[in-house]
């Protein structure tokens, strides 16, 4: 790894993450942000006391979780054979080139196109699974220039390319998951997904999964709306009808939970079994005791299989709010 | 929430011609907990002038009775922010919903007040 550029990428990271790191292994660790990075941290490696690796999963954790939009997919019944082997994997990844990845993550700081940059052997809530880690661009877009003519206005927009990470993550428990960098401008999450299925062929096919519907997460949420109230404040929520009328909540208080307004409430309350969840925009709350320890933000709109993490999240917590998802839909 | 009642009586002393919206806004803040623009205030005190109005909602401010913020809105009508003062909103501003940066301009703005 380049341990330059990781030095670099270091600042993805919380700086009290960093610090935390140099006290666990008793280094000092005062000074500003630049020292701990570009003097501190470098000598803390040099000395052997500091190793590459735990620097390169700070920089995951920092950047792998939140600010994503998430899609699920579960094996067709027919077709649960469970995980790719380790041989499959590797397979896969010499035929398109980037078997090194299984061995040495690549350290970029920005890429032209995508890019396959890790493929890991993780341990995650069901068991060891892979994870295979892209780095993307988009772009964040400045006006910087309106030209009103006669007919025409001419507006022009100043492009910054930005590192995004889109991650896919096989289960031991068949479930696949897309994660993909939602932040700027670029394409939509959608044409990510079906671009990061075409990586995966062949070995994955995506016809051999369907979408893991968290339909019945939306309406158990919602039914279970009074018990969850110390641990999910609602901010938004759309119910469709049986006629197909659709009647939309939303707290104009965005620390308030919709359901507390009393007229909400009753209204909700009259949404009987015919009605459907179309979507939900809510907090998993921080818990002084267990996950998360911090608000994580979920958009649980868009396609059935789907939902967004708004902000990042610690891996932890982010571990914590898929497998709550996955819980209230069965 | 009870309002203080000394507040509203010097105010209907300085603008008179404003001594019914006064009151109503009296009740209203006494009810309200949430903020309101000032569109909605207005809607429901029925000031008979506007700039009275306002004028009567920055001495309620000046003597802490009102709390005044500006909200950022994103195009998206997400809710991204609110600030204490015009001064401190940063000129552009991530909608982290969609992901997307904006320039704060003055339809991204409401002024909104709350009873302290």
């Amino acid at each position: 790894m380049d341990e330059k550029v990781l030095f670099r990428l270091l600042r993805l990271a919380r700086r009290g993450e960093v610090t935390q790191l140099l006290k666990d292994h008793r280094l000092p660790y005062s000074g500003s942000w630049d020292e701990l990075l570009t003097n501190r941290v470098p000598h803390a490696v040099q000395s052997g006391k500091v190793q590459i690796a735990e620097l390169y999963d700070l920089v995951r954790a920092a950047e792998e979780f939140g600010r994503q939009r998430v899609f699920l997919y579960l094996p067709l019944r027919e077709s649960r054979n469970g995980p790719p082997s380790e041989q499959r994997v590797h397979e896969w990844a010499i035929h398109r080139g980037v078997a090194r990845r299984m061995t040495t993550p690549h350290l970029v700081e920005s890429v032209d196109e995508p890019e396959v940059v890790h493929i890991a052997s993780d341990e995650l809530p069901s068991g060891r699974g892979i994870t295979i880690k892209e780095i993307d661009r988009r772009h964040l877009r400045r006006q910087i220039e309106e030209d009103d003519q006669q007919a025409l206005v001419v507006v022009t927009y100043e492009k910054t390319f930005i590192r995004v990470v889109n991650i896919v993550r096989i289960h031991s428990d068949g479930l696949v998951e897309f994660r993909v960098g939602t932040r700027g401008a670029g394409p939509t999450a959608q044409a990510t997904e079906e671009r990061l299925w075409s990586l995966l062929r062949p070995l994955l096919e995506q016809e051999d999964y369907e979408p893991l519907s968290l339909q019945d997460t939306r309406r158990n949420l919602f039914q279970q709306r009074a018990k969850l109230a110390k641990r999910i404040r609602f901010s938004e929520m759309q119910i469709r009808t049986a006629g197909g009328a659709t009647l939309r909540m939303k707290h104009e208080e965005h620390e308030a939970d919709l359901f507390d307004d009393e007229f909400i409430e009753r209204t909700a309350a009259e949404a009987d079994d015919s009605s459907t969840c179309d979507g939900e925009y809510f907090t998993f709350l921080k818990q002084v005791k267990g996950q998360p320890r911090a608000d994580v933000r979920i958009d649980l709109e868009g396609p059935v299989n789907s939902f967004a993490v708004i902000g990042h999240c610690t891996p932890a917590d982010y571990e914590h709010a898929l497998t709550e998802l996955r819980r209230f839909g069965r | 929430m009870s309002m203080p009642s000394q507040n509203f009586d010097d105010l209907v002393a300085d603008f008179p011609s404003e001594r019914e919206s006064i009151q109503r806004l009296s009740n209203v803040l006494s009810a309200q907990k949430a903020f309101m623009t000032v569109e909605q205030l207005v809607d429901r005190a029925r000031p008979n002038s506007y700039g009275a109005f306002l004028q009567i909602l920055s001495e309620l401010v000046r003597q802490g009775v009102l709390k005044r913020r500006v909200r950022v809105y994103s195009p998206g009508e997400h809710f991204v922010g609110e600030f204490e003062s015009l001064v401190k909103i940063p000129t552009e501003l991530e909608d982290e919903r969609t992901g997307q940066l904006f320039q704060v301009g003055m339809e991204n703005l409401r002024q909104v007040f709350r009873p302290r």
